[in-house]
C-alpha cells in the first residue's frame, strides 16, 4: 500500500510541478495566446463535459479505434502470410518499402478526392498510416521463429489453421504489440490530421474552428483532452497488452 | 506437406502403440537402405552421410553415436522426414518417407525452443492431436502422456514455470501421446544435470516398455548409449557411414548402479570407446589433409 503509493508519487510529482509552474506562471495572463491555465480548465469542464464528448470526441474516438482496428487486423494477417512465405515477402519487400515510406498525410488529398470527406476518408487514412508497424514486426517476428519451433509444425503435422493461430500468432505476439503501440500513436496523430480537413465535427475540427474563430481558450481546451485521451489510451493499452502476455514467461513480456 | 504412412492415428488406444505394418516384413519398422545426404556448399556440395544403412525392429531400442560433426543429426532428421535424404530410402512401418509421418515421434534436443511457452503443459502435449482426434480421446490420450511422464500434477503449468527435466518430460509426452510407433530422440538429456539425466534415461526405458514403441536415441555420451540401448549403432567416417553394429545383451530391465557395474557395460564401454576414437582420429586426419 504505501509502497504503490510511493511508486505513484515518483511517478507523478513532474507532472504535477509543471502544471502547478504552468498554472502559476499563466495566472492573469493577458497574452491572446497563451491565456490561463484556470480559463483552459473551466473551458475544459464546461464544453468537454459533455456536449462536445458527445458531438465531437464520440465521432472522433469511433473512427480513431475502427481506423486503428482495421490496421491491426489487416497488419497481423498480411504479416502471417509474408513472414511464413519467404518467396511472397522477397517479390513484394520494395512495394511495402515504398508504401511505408510515403506519408499517410501524402495520401490525404488522394483519399478526399476518391472518399469524399466522410468518415470513410478519415478511417481510412488512418489504417492506412497505422498499418506499417503492425505489418512489419508481425512480418519480422514470424520470419524469425525458431527453426525448432518450425520443426515441430513440421514433425507433428500440425494443421495449417493450427500453425497460424495457434503457434505462429502467439508467438509473434509481443512483438505485434510492440508495433501494434506504435500503430496507436500514428492513429491519434492521423485522426487529429484528417479531421483538419473539411471535417464538420470531431476533436481535431474543434481544435483548427476554435483556432480560426480567435477562442484560444476553446482550441487549449481541446489540445488538453486530446494530451489526456492520447494518456488514457497508451494505458488502456498497456493493460490489454499486460493481460494478452500474462501467459509468457517475465522476460518477454517486459519488452 | 505431405504425410505419409500407412497408420491412421485414430485407430490408436491412448499412449500404447501396436504397430501392424501394411506392407514389408512385420520384424522390421525402419529399414535404412544406402541413404546419403549432402549439404550445398559454396563450391558445390559436401556429402555428410554416404550408403548409411540399418534397419530398427518394434519395440527396440536403438542409440546412435559417434563423433562429433559426423552427422547424427542429419540421420535423424532424415528419418523424421524433416531433411530429405539425398539418396537412398527410409522405410518406416513400411511406407517409403517422403515427409514427416504420423509414423515418427520427435523428442528435439533443446525443450526451450521445442515447446510453446504461452501453451500449458497440457496444450503443448494435446497440440499434435488437435485435428486429428475427437476431444474426448485427445483429453484421454494427454492425460495417459502426462501420467506416464509423472507430469499429473502438472498440466495446467506453463513449460517454463518447471524445470529443465520436467520440459523434456513435457516433449516426451507430447511424442507419446503422438502415438507413433516410432520416437526419435536427439541428444534429450544434453542439456540437464546428471541426476535429472539418470532418471530420464530410465523414464525413457520404461516408457518403451509400456507403450511398445522404437526408439532411436542419439547420443554422445557412451555410457548412456550402452545403459538405453538394445543395439548401438556406431556412425564414422567422412562422409559417415555405419561402422559398427553392437548388441547389448542386458535385457529389457536395467538399472542405473548394478547394470553399470556389469563386466559387459566395461567391455561395450571400451569397444565403443575405441571405434569412436578411431572414427575421430580418421576423420581429423581427413580435415587435415584438405
Amino acid at each position: 500500500m504505501i509502497r504503490s503509493a510511493r511508486g505513484a508519487l515518483l511517478q507523478l510529482w513532474l507532472p504535477i510541478l509543471l502544471i502547478g509552474l504552468w498554472w502559476i506562471t499563466s495566472t492573469g495572463s493577458t497574452s491572446l495566446y497563451f491565456p490561463a491555465l484556470s480559463d483552459i480548465l473551466d473551458a475544459v469542464g464546461q464544453l468537454w463535459l459533455f456536449e462536445h464528448a458527445v458531438s465531437d470526441l464520440l465521432p472522433s474516438m469511433r473512427n480513431m479505434l475502427t481506423g486503428f482496428l482495421l490496421a491491426v487486423v489487416i497488419g497481423v494477417i498480411a504479416g502471417l502470410i509474408l513472414g511464413s512465405l519467404p518467396r511472397l515477402l522477397d517479390a513484394v519487400e520494395p512495394e511495402l518499402e515504398l508504401a511505408r515510406a510515403l506519408p499517410a498525410v501524402a495520401i490525404l488529398p488522394i483519399a478526399i478526392l476518391v472518399l469524399g470527406l466522410g468518415d470513410n476518408m478519415r478511417v481510412f487514412v488512418i489504417t492506412l498510416g497505422a498499418v506499417w508497424p503492425v505489418l512489419l514486426n508481425t512480418t519480422a517476428a514470424v520470419r524469425g521463429i525458431d527453426p525448432t519451433v518450425r520443426d515441430v509444425e513440421s514433425a507433428f503435422g500440425i494443421d495449417t489453421v493450427s500453425r497460424y493461430l495457434r503457434v505462429r500468432l502467439p508467438a509473434a505476439l509481443p512483438q505485434i504489440l510492440a508495433g501494434a503501440r506504435v500503430s496507436l500513436y500514428i492513429s491519434i496523430a492521423l485522426l487529429v490530421i484528417s479531421e483538419m480537413q473539411g471535417a464538420g465535427q470531431g476533436i481535431g475540427h474543434f481544435i483548427l474552428a476554435s483556432q480560426r474563430n480567435y477562442a484560444v481558450v476553446d482550441m487549449w481546451s481541446g489540445v488538453i483532452v486530446l494530451g489526456v485521451i492520447g494518456y488514457l489510451l497508451q494505458l488502456a493499452f498497456r493493460a490489454g497488452e499486460a493481460a494478452l502476455l500474462r501467459n509468457y514467461p517475465p522476460q518477454r513480456t517486459g519488452k | 506437406m505431405t504425410i505419409t504412412g500407412s497408420n491412421e492415428m485414430s485407430t490408436h488406444t491412448g499412449a500404447s502403440v501396436n504397430p501392424e505394418p501394411a506392407t514389408g516384413t512385420p520384424e522390421k519398422l525402419v529399414t535404412i537402405r544406402d541413404v546419403g545426404h549432402d549439404y550445398p556448399t559454396r563450391d558445390g556440395h559436401r556429402t555428410v552421410l554416404d550408403k548409411v544403412s540399418f534397419d530398427v525392429k518394434p519395440g527396440e531400442f536403438v542409440c546412435i553415436v559417434g563423433p562429433s560433426g559426423v552427422g547424427k543429426t542429419t540421420i535423424l532428421r532424415c528419418i523424421a522426414g524433416l531433411q530429405p535424404s539425398t539418396r537412398g530410402e527410409v522405410r518406416v512401418n513400411g511406407g517409403v518417407l517422403k515427409g514427416p509421418s504420423s509414423d515418427v515421434g520427435l523428442v528435439f534436443q533443446d525443450y526451450s525452443r521445442s515447446l510453446m511457452p504461452w501453451m500449458t503443459v497440457a496444450d503443448n502435449v494435446a497440440l499434435p492431436l488437435r485435428t486429428r482426434l475427437d476431444r474426448t480421446e485427445r483429453e484421454r490420450r494427454v492425460t495417459a502422456a502426462l501420467n506416464e511422464v509423472g507430469l499429473d500434477q502438472h498440466t495446467g503449468s506453463k513449460p517454463w514455470q518447471l524445470s529443465g527435466g520436467m520440459q523434456q518430460r513435457v516433449a516426451i509426452a507430447r511424442a507419446l501421446a503422438f502415438g507413433a510407433p516410432l520416437l526419435l530422440m536427439d541428444e534429450p538429456f544434453a542439456s540437464v544435470d546428471a541426476q535429472t539425466r539418470a532418471e530420464l534415461e530410465d523414464l525413457s526405458l520404461r516408457v518403451r516398455d509400456d507403450s511398445g514403441q522404437a526408439v532411436i536415441l542419439i547420443t554422445h555420451d557412451i555410457d548412456e548409449s550402452i545403459y538405453l540401448a538394445d543395439r548401438i549403432i556406431v556412425l564414422g567416417g567422412s562422409p559417415a557411414s555405419v561402422i559398427a553394429e553392437l548388441e547389448v545383451p542386458f535385457g529389457p530391465h536395467r538399472d542405473q548402479i548394478t547394470t553399470k557395474s556389469l563386466p559387459e557395460f566395461g567391455e561395450l564401454r571400451k569397444a565403443v570407446h575405441t571405434l569412436i576414437q578411431d572414427a575421430s582420429r580418421s576423420m581429423g586426419q581427413k580435415g587435415a589433409t584438405k
